[in-house]
């Protein structure tokens, strides 16, 4: 590892752009990386202080209030909605890259690869609308009433081509003659599976399951089609924003975003502390 | 109409529906059955009520007959947040029944597309939305006429109230309006000029306020105020603004267009929470909306007035309505209908957004009630009221023939 | 690949080989691998089934459903160009270039800006352990409620809003600036915060599979960064970028909230008028635009094909 990164740096050091001293071509980085975090942040992080704001509608805020939270806690239906958005996010975590995976593990068989390919694609262009109304009729046609069941196959197939194109990008490192070595090698399928190709494409089937997550828990033109009134988080939202004073959703998105800066922070501690031990050792 | 099955029986109905779909009917013709399942109503043969988590809960005890409904533990119902009050438990401490409140958007087309084409009919036991939706809704079978005698608050009903809407089709009342209200525009007199001067839809179209004014992105508030408008001004020839022709909606949108394209507006909002945004920081300053946002802007301090307009105001009334499931279960649905026209849910409605609500029975109850302040809701409904029975203002229909025109022509005027 | 094809388990030449690896599979497996039938119908059937029924029966639908004869509360099937013509006849059509135009535009800018990102965590930081983390918080805005996390450019954009509130105070300007908010830089602003992510993860994802020897060897050929950049890294991370691109384009071409919320009526995209037509009950006309938006897709797939080759999405 070490001496990989200090080969690195060398890759660095050849650099035409003699100006800039390695240092401060390290700022600019980090200023550049911090710039764009901020920016990308910035609506969440306005909506912590919103949460907290004393106004009840979104100004800049200038007070500070736990009284959204309180009306959350108070709010059943916006936790119900919060219950079955998290539900429906864990189910397509799990299902969409598990497709994906196995449709990629049939892809590298197939022959046809573009049109393959092509046909994964071409689905993310059908409008979110029009998908999730010809499956209420598909599902009104035979009669079908689940939700939660409707719901989840609504997102499951939106994020499906997502996971599958992170995946297959990340299996492009899988060569052929490395999986007919293993098989010569006498391993069998699921050890060359196991062995072989899932440490090489897990960073991708990481981000399959990160993208099938958020893209289940923002989902909303399809859900509000199949869900037959059992509220997902944006649907709740959405109904709530149209017609009446509803501070308590900025109080669950502020929470959210608390929670989820609180989780990254430690795991950055944890990776800190675990570094600086090494160090001292 | 299916009876209600029980899960099982259910589950087993959408197995079969799963092996029909599947069991090898040649892909073409499975797409042209897809698509032909849309030509009819909505009155699913085969998709009965969906069974929901709530209901699984009661599954096994469901075993009511078609007219019953005495076995229901939950009632669902799908309404604009205007009916909401926020509170349903008074319901269920007198029924025993809970209610599950979904909130619906304040939009004509959706909601006829989900009654209709969708399955919230099967979903759901009451709708509430736009009273002037009763007529297609009625036509197409998803929702159903109340019995009047087993609704004891319906003789208390203000007139003005009972006439919201053509509610009654072929001598049976379908809704039952709960809310209601004339609306006008909002202004910050800070900015626009005190009520005693202003009393026009022309501020909104003022060049003093150039790009400080705005209307809403659906047309179901503003086409009817700005109709009003161009009619009582002779600025343009409107033959019916209540059920408008093509040539009507025309004149408002071309009217509009050229406001737009001078930089009149400074957006077309969407929204409680823009509504209220824009006037509160005075991104603009008038500003066609709900009554209510006037409420919450003085709640923040600021002086903000409704326009009386000389042009009238622009009507609107929303109610419940039996939908296939809650005929089902008439019941206990016609129960909640009841208490939506009562006491404490009139008391309620007025108190937390000065809406009209139905009839007298909420200032009864709030003379008699510590909570509420009985005063207040007298003189908001006296107010709406006036609206109701002056001769100028307008009850504009929701769904005219000309819906779908309407529809693309605002949309362009929008985007 | 016809090797693999033809002769999936390997049967045959390698059957000792592989009757010695098939022992050490658990009882419950053992057949998965003896049997092709059951194998396939587990390795394919699954995901086959699942978009065979709820995304290419609805997606011939749509083109069924595209020329079918509009009624007041539906349609009947037949066959008519008239959803077409309502489409090619009027502000829909404009409406539809304006989204690709806009849609262009969001792919650029995360290029732009998301290849840098990429580089740095995928290529410089790469060994780092604090490179996952510290990326996941690309991930946080998607937590919230999109219709919340737009309105809240609002704090950021509005007359007193926290730009204008700063360049007053540092006396930069005099008044506020009203474009910023409610206006096509609004939209575009409040786009890229959201869709830039969906550019950065799989650019990324690309850059870091490629091998250390390669950027190594790039350099100890004498290679400045610049040149492994344009040479290695972008060549290797082609196919990351891509689907970046075209997570990125849908996004747009799916977008309803943001030009609503912060576009002020000056700009419009296609997904709020394909929105329109299904809650108006125009079915044939929102299919009949889906169709038109997936014969794009179409022609896109193919120029993509014939540039580049389709299936370098799976191979280096």
């Amino acid at each position: 590892m070490s001496t990989s990164s200090s080969r690195l740096s060398a890759v660095l050091r050849t650099d035409p752009t003699v100006w800039l001293s390695d240092v401060s071509k390290d700022r600019l980085w980090k200023a550049f990386i911090a710039f764009w975090i901020l920016f990308i942040l910035a609506p969440p992080i306005m909506l912590v202080f919103i949460s907290l704001d004393t106004a009840s509608y979104v100004r800049v805020p200038q007070g500070l209030t736990l009284a959204k939270y309180d009306l959350m806690l108070q709010s059943d239906p916006l936790i119900t909605a919060m219950e079955r958005s998290l539900k429906l996010a864990v189910v397509t975590m799990i299902a969409a890259p598990l497709l994906a995976l196995l449709a990629v593990l049939s892809y590298r068989k197939t022959t046809y690869k573009a049109l393959f390919v092509g046909a994964m694609i071409l689905p993310l262009f059908v409008p979110g609308v029009v998908q999730g109304f010809s499956l209420l009729m598909l599902f009104k046609q035979i009669g079908f009433g689940q939700a939660f069941v409707a719901t989840a196959i609504g997102h499951v197939i939106w994020a499906f081509p997502f996971a599958f194109l992170v995946i297959l990008t990340s299996m492009s490192t899988v060569r052929d003659d490395v999986l007919l070595a293993s098989a010569d090698l006498g391993a069998n399928e699921f050890e060359t599976f196991r062995h072989v190709i899932l440490p090489q494409i897990r960073p991708g089937v990481i981000s399959a399951v990160i993208f099938s997550f958020v893209l289940s828990f923002n989902e909303f033109s399809r859900t509000v089609f199949l869900q037959f009134g059992q509220n997902t988080i944006p649907t709740y939202v959405f109904a709530k924003l149209q017609v009446e004073l509803s501070p308590e959703v900025f109080a669950i998105a502020g929470l959210t975003v608390v929670l989820s800066f609180v989780l990254i922070g430690a795991a950055i501690a944890v990776l800190y502390r675990s570094s600086s031990q090494e160090a001292t050792e | 109409m299916a009876p209600n099955s029980d899960t099982e029986n259910h589950g087993d109905e959408s197995r079969r529906g799963f092996l029909k779909l599947a069991g090898g009917v040649a892909g073409a013709s499975t797409v042209g059955g897809l698509a032909g399942c849309l030509g009819g109503g909505g009155d699913g043969d085969e998709g009965d009520d969906d069974q929901t988590d709530q209901t699984e809960a009661d599954g096994d005890q469901d075993t009511q007959t078609d007219d019953g409904g005495d076995s229901v533990s939950e009632l669902s119902y799908w309404g604009v947040g205007t009916t909401n009050p926020e509170d349903w438990s008074g319901f269920e401490d007198e029924t025993g029944i809970s209610v599950n409140y979904s909130a619906a958007a304040w939009s004509p087309g959706e909601t006829v597309t989900k009654l209709v084409q969708g399955t919230a009919s099967e979903n759901f036991h009451l709708a509430g939305n736009d009273t002037t939706l009763t007529g297609v809704l009625a036509e197409q079978d998803v929702i159903h006429p109340t019995n009047l005698q087993d609704l004891p608050n319906w003789e208390h009903v203000y007139d003005e109230v009972k006439n919201s809407g053509p509610t009654e089709i072929d001598g049976e009342q379908h809704s039952l309006s709960s809310v209601q209200n004339g609306d006008s525009v909002a202004y910050l007199t800070d900015e626009v000029g005190d009520p005693g001067s202003i009393d026009s839809y022309g501020i909104l179209f003022d060049e003093e306020f150039k790009g400080k004014t705005s209307l809403e992105a659906g047309w179901a508030t503003a086409f009817h105020k700005v109709a009003l408008y161009l009619q009582h001004n002779n600025m343009a020839d409107i033959e019916n603004i209540e059920d408008p022709t093509e040539d009507d909606i025309d004149a408002v949108v071309d009217f509009l267009l050229e406001q737009k394209n001078d930089g009149q507006f400074r957006t077309f909002w969407s929204g409680w929470q823009t509504a209220v945004n824009l006037l509160s920081k005075k991104e603009v300053v008038a500003m066609d909306t709900w009554e209510p946002v006037v409420f919450a802007l003085r709640d923040e301090g600021m002086n903000a007035e409704y326009l009386e307009p000389k042009e009238g105001y622009s009507l609107w009334a929303i109610g419940p309505w039996l939908t296939n499931k809650g005929a089902e279960n008439r019941d206990a649905a016609e129960d909640l209908v009841n208490w939506m026209m009562g006491g404490w849910y009139n008391a309620q409605i007025t108190t937390i957004r000065g809406y009209l609500s139905s009839s007298e029975l909420g200032i009864d109850y709030a003379e008699d009630s510590e909570d509420f302040d009985a005063e207040f809701i007298e003189q908001r409904h006296e107010e709406v009221r006036s609206r109701f029975s002056d001769d100028v203002s307008v009850f504009g229909n929701r769904y005219p023939e000309t819906f779908s025109y309407m529809n693309s022509q605002w949309n362009r005027l929008t985007s | 690949m016809a090797h693999d094809n033809s002769n999936p388990t390997g049967s045959g030449d390698r059957s000792g080989v592989d009757f010695s690896a098939q022992q050490r599979l658990p009882a419950v497996i053992r057949p998965l691998v003896d049997n092709d039938r059951l194998r396939f119908s587990l390795q394919v059937l699954p995901w086959l089934s699942i978009l065979g029924l709820f995304v290419f029966l609805p997606l011939a639908a749509i083109f069924v459903w595209s020329v079918a004869i509009p009624q007041p509360f539906g349609f009947e099937l037949g066959f008519t160009l008239e959803n077409y013509q309502a489409f090619f006849d009027s502000y829909r059509v404009d409406t539809f270039w304006t989204t690709i135009k806009e849609g262009v535009i969001q792919v650029a800018l995360a290029l732009v800006f998301g290849f840098p990102i990429a580089y740095y965590a995928g290529v410089l930081k790469r060994d780092s352990k604090y490179t996952f983390p510290l990326m996941l918080l690309f991930a946080i805005p998607f937590l919230t409620s999109y219709i919340l996390r737009t309105l809240s450019w609002i704090s950021f954009l509005g007359s007193d809003g926290v730009f204008n509130s700063i360049l007053l105070f540092a006396g930069v300007i005099n008044e506020p600036l009203g474009w910023l908010l409610y206006s096509t830089f609004a939209v575009r602003l409040g786009m890229l915060a959201s869709y830039l992510p969906f550019m950065i993860f799989p650019a990324w994802l690309a850059m870091s599979r490629i091998d250390d020897e390669i950027l190594h060897a790039s350099a100890d050929l004498g290679g400045s960064p610049l040149a492994t950049i344009r040479h290695v890294v972008i060549p290797l991370s082609i196919p990351g970028l891509l689907i970046g691109a075209v997570f990125v384009f849908v996004g747009v071409l799916g977008e309803s909230v943001v030009p609503v919320l912060l576009g002020g009526g000056n700009i419009s995209l296609i997904a709020t008028i394909i929105d329109n037509a299904v809650n108006s009950a125009r079915l044939p006309l929102a299919s009949a635009i889906s169709a038109i938006v997936l014969l794009f897709a179409v022609a896109l797939l193919l120029a993509w094909e014939y540039v580049y080759g389709l299936k370098t999405v799976g191979e280096i």
